[in-house]
């Protein structure tokens, strides 16, 4: 899902850094207020994981391969503004030192698997953690991977029709809507999303019970 | 400190990464260009022009002729350090601005 360089063209790229910039700025504000001793293992902890499970492909049939992405346990167990700003420092990392995904298409990139995912993420939560905890969770990391799948396919999708030459030629991402919509989000519907549901069950169950034994011990040698 | 066992699920994953090893196929569209120029009959102008803007330090978490595995574990501690790092940097850097 990482859009490398030379497959968005600069009619689209050049907007999504100004609409990006702005949530950047806000998002490292909330950061800000949220890092401290306590919560910074914890954060750096989640974001790693995220740059882990982004390594680790499994192949689907048809030829492709795809992996969960990490952003809806962050967000659900901090903040999804924070979720956003750390997703966004692991795809810069991936695309400046080892060339996974573009810098021109970073923008892009942190909208959708970082912004688009955390938020639907979030608020699916949100929604039905009154019913199940642990469906509500499998759910929400569905979505947010889905969701995710779904805004890179409408920015690739597009590349033919905001950018070709005279003869109707693309100049950039060649194959439109009614390709990429499906390829794209029909493999996260079916496989990466599932990937993304348990990953999300598994860690947040890890994390909140960690952290409670850890408010427990305060409390014990208080 | 409790903290430590937070490495536990670094560790799980670290245990699993050579699974993304074990593909050749390349994720939905990130495709060598070679694979427009099949489909297609030709490369767009902007991709030919367009890739890599920037060169990065280690393309495709592959350090040349080192062992592919030794690489991408090479590469995933890299991006462990980076990320901590960084972090940390910010949390310093916030404690002198209060």
């Amino acid at each position: 899902m990482h859009i490398p360089d030379g497959y968005l063209s600069p009619i689209t790229y050049i907007p999504s850094y100004a609409v990006a910039v702005p949530l950047f700025a806000y998002g490292l504000k909330k950061l800000k207020q949220e890092l401290s001793e306590e919560t910074l293992p914890f954060i750096a902890t989640l974001t790693a994981l995220s740059f882990l499970v982004m390594m680790i492909n499994i192949p689907i049939p048809g030829g492709t391969s795809g992996h969960a992405i990490g952003a809806a346990a962050i967000a659900i167990l901090f903040d999804p503004w924070i979720s956003f700003i750390c997703l966004s420092l692991v795809l810069l990392i991936q695309s400046l030192i080892f060339g996974d995904g573009g810098i021109t298409a970073w923008a892009v990139n942190s909208i959708s698997m970082g912004f688009v995912a955390s938020f639907s993420a979030y608020y699916s939560y949100k929604f039905l953690k009154r019913f199940n905890k642990g469906i509500a969770l499998f759910i929400s990391g569905w979505v947010s991977i889905v969701t995710a799948s779904f805004v890179i396919a409408l920015f690739l999708g597009i590349q033919p029709i905001v950018a070709h030459d005279s003869e109707g030629k693309p100049l950039f991402f060649p194959f439109d809507l009614s390709i990429t919509i499906p390829a794209l989000v029909f493999s996260h519907m079916v496989y990466f999303g599932v990937v993304e549901g348990i990953y999300t069950v598994l860690v947040v169950k890890f994390v909140e019970k960690l952290k409670l034994s850890l408010t427990k011990g305060v409390q014990n040698e208080a | 400190m409790k903290l430590r066992y937070l490495l536990i699920p670094i560790l799980i994953l670290l245990v699993l990464i050579p699974v993304g090893l074990l593909t050749e196929n390349p994720a939905w569209g990130e495709w060598d260009l070679s694979y427009f120029e099949k489909v297609l009959g030709f490369v767009p102008e902007g991709m030919e022009k367009g890739k890599e803007i920037v060169k990065p330090v280690i393309p495709d978490y592959s350090l040349g002729d080192k062992n592919p595995l030794i690489s991408y574990y090479l590469s995933a501690i890299l991006g462990i350090v980076m990320i901590f790092g960084i972090f940390w940097g910010m949390k310093v850097f916030l404690k002198n601005e209060r």
